[in-house]
This record gives C-alpha cells, sequence and structure tokens, in this order.
C-alpha cells in the first residue's frame, strides 16, 4: 500500500506527470498562466475538484450503473467545480473576476476526467484520494513554473511585486523592464510549454540512458 | 427492466443529493457575494468620480493596476459614496429613442443618473452606465461628466471579456488615466452620427494636461478600443442632451 502511494506520487508529479507527459489541461496551461498568482488559485481549484471527485466516484465505483457512469462522472465533476467558483465568488472576489470563465472550464479539463476514467473508478477510495491531490500537484507545480516566468518577463513581476523595473534601474537602464508582451499572450504560454516539455523529455531520456548504461 | 429502473431511480437520486448541496452552499453564500459585487460595483463608481481613499493619489498608482488595487476600507468606502451620491432615474423622451437604436438604451424607459456632489455640497459630476459591444462581448463602464458636461471627470470599465492582455488591459489605470479631462464640447454641436471623441496611438500629454477630444489606443487591442469609441460617441452624446435638457430639475432634486 505506502509503495503504490509513492508510486502514484512519483508518476503523477514526474514520469506520468499530466501536462508534460500526458499533455492533458493544455488549455488552462496557456489561458492562465500569465499571472502567477492566478495560477496558484486555479491550481487549487483543480486539485480540489479532481481529489474530492475521485473520493467520492471512488466511494461509489461499485454502484454506479455502467451506462451511466461518465454522466456521473461529470455530475460529480461539475458539482465540485461550482463549489469552487462560489467559493471564490464569496472569499476572493477579485480573484474570481480575474479568473473569470477559466474556473468553470476546469469540468471540461480533460485531466479530471481521465482521472476519474482510468483511476478513481477502479481503486479504493484513500489512493484515490491520493492519486487526485497528486494529479492536481503534478498539473499545478508545471504550471507554476510557467507562470513565474511568464509573469517575470511579461510584467517584470512577481506576485504583482515590481522586481525587473528596479533592478534594470540599478543597473542603469533608465526607462526600466521593457515587458515583453508577448510573453503576457497565448504564444508565449506555448512556447513555455514547449520549452518545458523539452526540458522535462531530456532530463528523462538523460536518466534513462544513465540507467541502462 | 429492472436494470433500467436501478439506473433511472441512482441517477434521479445522485443529482437530487447534488443539486441538493449546491444549493445550501449558493444560499450560505448569496449575501456575501451580494456585498462583494456591490463593493466591487462602489469601488469603480469612486474611481470613475476620481476620489481615491486618505492619501493616495492615482499617480501613485502602477501603470497595470486596476480598480481593485485601490486600498480601500470597506466602511470607509460605503460612508462616501453615502455622503456624495445621490441616484435619480431620468426619463428616456420618445423623441430620442429614435437615435438610440445602437444602444443599449433603446430597451429602457428611463435611465440612471447618479449625482456626484463635493465638500461643499455642489454638484461635482454626473456619472451612468454605458454599455458597448467589444471584440469578444459585451463591454460595460460607469462614466461621470463635469456639471458643466464640457470633460470627463473618469470613466472605469465594470465587465468585459476582451483577450487577457490586450482588450481586458482597457481596466488598467494607465488606459483610463487618459480620459479625465476629456474634451466633450463637441457632443454639444454634433450633427447626425458624427464621431466625436477619436482615437490616436499616442497622445504626448494627458487630457489634464491639454484637455483635447482623443484617447490613446492599446497596441493590438484595435477591435477592443473600437468597441469603447462606439459605446463613448453613441451613448455620452445622449447623455449629455438629456442631462442638459434636465439640469435644472436635476440642481433641485439633489439632496
Amino acid at each position: 500500500m505506502a509503495q503504490k502511494a509513492i508510486d502514484i506520487i512519483k508518476d503523477d508529479l514526474w514520469k506520468n506527470n499530466p501536462v508534460t507527459i500526458q499533455i492533458l489541461g493544455i488549455c488552462s496551461t496557456l489561458a492562465v498562466t500569465n499571472i502567477f498568482l492566478n495560477t496558484l488559485i486555479m491550481g487549487l481549484g483543480l486539485t480540489f475538484v479532481t481529489a474530492f471527485s475521485a473520493l467520492i466516484i471512488s466511494l461509489i465505483r461499485d454502484i454506479i450503473p455502467p451506462r451511466v457512469r461518465m454522466m456521473v462522472q461529470v455530475l460529480v465533476i461539475s458539482s465540485f467545480v461550482v463549489i469552487v467558483d462560489i467559493s471564490l465568488k464569496a472569499t476572493l472576489p477579485n480573484i474570481s473576476k480575474a479568473l473569470g470563465p477559466y474556473v468553470g472550464l476546469i469540468i471540461t479539463n480533460c485531466i479530471i476526467m481521465g482521472r476519474m476514467e482510468a483511476f478513481a473508478s477502479s481503486n479504493k477510495p484513500g489512493i484515490a484520494f491520493l492519486d487526485g491531490v497528486m494529479t492536481g500537484f503534478g498539473y499545478s507545480w508545471v504550471l507554476l513554473v510557467i507562470a513565474f516566468f511568464r509573469e517575470l518577463l511579461g510584467f517584470g513581476t512577481i506576485l504583482g511585486i515590481p522586481v525587473l523595473d528596479p533592478l534594470m534601474m540599478s543597473l542603469g537602464a533608465s526607462e526600466g523592464w521593457i515587458q515583453w508582451a508577448f510573453m503576457i499572450m497565448a504564444p508565449g504560454g506555448f512556447f513555455m510549454l514547449a520549452i518545458f516539455i523539452w526540458i522535462g523529455n531530456s532530463v528523462m531520456m538523460r536518466r534513462k540512458i544513465r540507467v541502462q548504461k | 427492466m429492472r436494470k433500467g429502473l436501478f439506473t433511472v431511480v441512482f441517477m434521479v437520486s445522485i443529482t437530487v443529493v447534488f443539486i441538493s448541496v449546491l444549493a445550501f452552499v449558493n444560499e450560505i453564500s448569496r449575501d456575501r457575494i451580494a456585498k462583494n459585487q456591490e463593493i466591487r460595483r462602489i469601488r469603480s463608481i469612486m474611481y470613475a468620480c476620481n476620489i481615491f481613499p486618505g492619501n493616495i493619489h492615482e499617480t501613485d498608482l502602477s501603470p497595470g493596476s486596476t480598480t481593485t488595487d485601490i486600498p480601500w476600507d470597506v466602511e470607509q468606502l460605503l460612508d462616501m459614496v453615502n455622503a456624495r451620491m445621490k441616484v435619480v432615474h431620468l426619463p428616456i423622451p420618445p423623441s430620442q429613442k429614435r437615435h438610440l437604436q445602437n444602444s443599449f438604451l433603446s430597451l429602457q424607459d428611463s435611465v440612471q443618473i447618479f449625482l456626484i456632489r463635493n465638500v461643499n455640497d455642489e454638484i461635482d459630476g454626473y456619472g451612468f452606465n454605458l454599455r458597448g459591444k467589444g471584440l469578444w462581448g459585451t463591454i460595460a463602464a460607469f462614466a461621470v461628466v463635469s456639471s458643466d458636461f464640457t470633460r470627463m471627470i473618469g470613466i472605469d470599465f465594470t465587465e468585459q471579456v476582451e483577450t487577457p492582455g490586450l482588450g481586458a488591459r482597457i481596466t488598467e489605470s494607465e488606459f483610463k488615466y487618459l480620459f479625465r479631462g476629456l474634451n466633450l464640447k463637441g457632443f454639444f454641436e454634433r450633427q447626425g452620427n458624427q464621431t466625436v471623441i477619436d482615437m490616436v496611438s499616442k497622445k504626448e500629454k494627458t487630457n489634464l494636461e491639454e484637455s483635447t477630444n482623443t484617447i490613446q489606443a492599446i497596441t493590438g487591442a484595435t477591435q477592443t478600443c473600437n468597441g469603447v469609441l462606439n459605446m463613448l460617441n453613441t451613448d455620452l452624446w445622449f447623455y449629455i442632451s438629456l442631462l442638459r435638457e434636465n439640469q435644472e430639475w436635476l440642481k433641485k432634486s439633489h439632496f
């Protein structure tokens, strides 16, 4: 059991990462990663939805009629997404506004349905919940790395705090940091994601070669 | 037959359970969400009225900041709006409705006007809602014009679904600041659908330094900026005409 849990953690965070290896959830990866804080909230929201949806689906997996299993999964996932949406509107209205429709679109994120079908519906609740959490973390950390660079280069800030502007001015650049508008737009997300996948796959391949040797 | 019945009963039961949970969550959050939306609306109004908390100046804010970045205390905000604002409704004369075909105002019989008073209890300006079409959807704004209708005091964009980083930048301080002091005298002598407010690629001076009828466009957001422009040229003309006709009544009805 413990070994299975460790395998799940390793797989979801790195070896079988939902974004870089399975190439799932790309839409939100490109859409929300121009601001670090928004990405953090999005990641936490998706983790919550995936974990608790997996828990519920796993708990009722033996009584779900096979013909309606997808409908039940969508019902459960969308219920948790609505809870996240309402909670954000009530507690963090500014971030809810900034994220806009992307919170509701968590329902369409293929990562969640994929884990429900592939794991939660055929595993015990505890391990399904862990898988949900780690899938969410695996998705989140990739997005956060991308968001860090996109916000830094696109706005010159980290978590809204100006970083590059004062740095450039202290180095003598009178105009401060000239924002890379490209990084704020979707193509910036495409390129960052591609670079990330390239680096990740290169590291994994080198490790494989070393192991084989 | 039994399997089918079980499937139906199961689906109905699980749907009822989850809908009940959602209804409960919605119910306990409803008041708080409504309050957040109201506070957001009031923040926009205060920004458009060029009213800031304490000793905060707009020029202290970063160019990319939005209304939500202004550090208002909620109690202070509510006290301020109660002290300096009054809402009245003006009916839309039938004779003017024919000019409003392309505006959201054509669907209304009256409009909401916010009377903004200064610390000396005089009307400082008039605020009202604007609505137009952007690239991806509706753009809504709240604008305030001076009491003599010759210039704009401020504007805030309350709703938009434009491209983040491009059209969505209309909510940023850098773009909105250039509306302050915008010259509106052209609306007094407007002929037909003549464009009064125009957009340029680069403004050397702000409208507070030198009042003109131009605002600066956002690079890469042409469609959004055109939407803003059309919204201003259509709705501002109507509001200014209506307010000028009812100026005496408005002065009597305030406070």
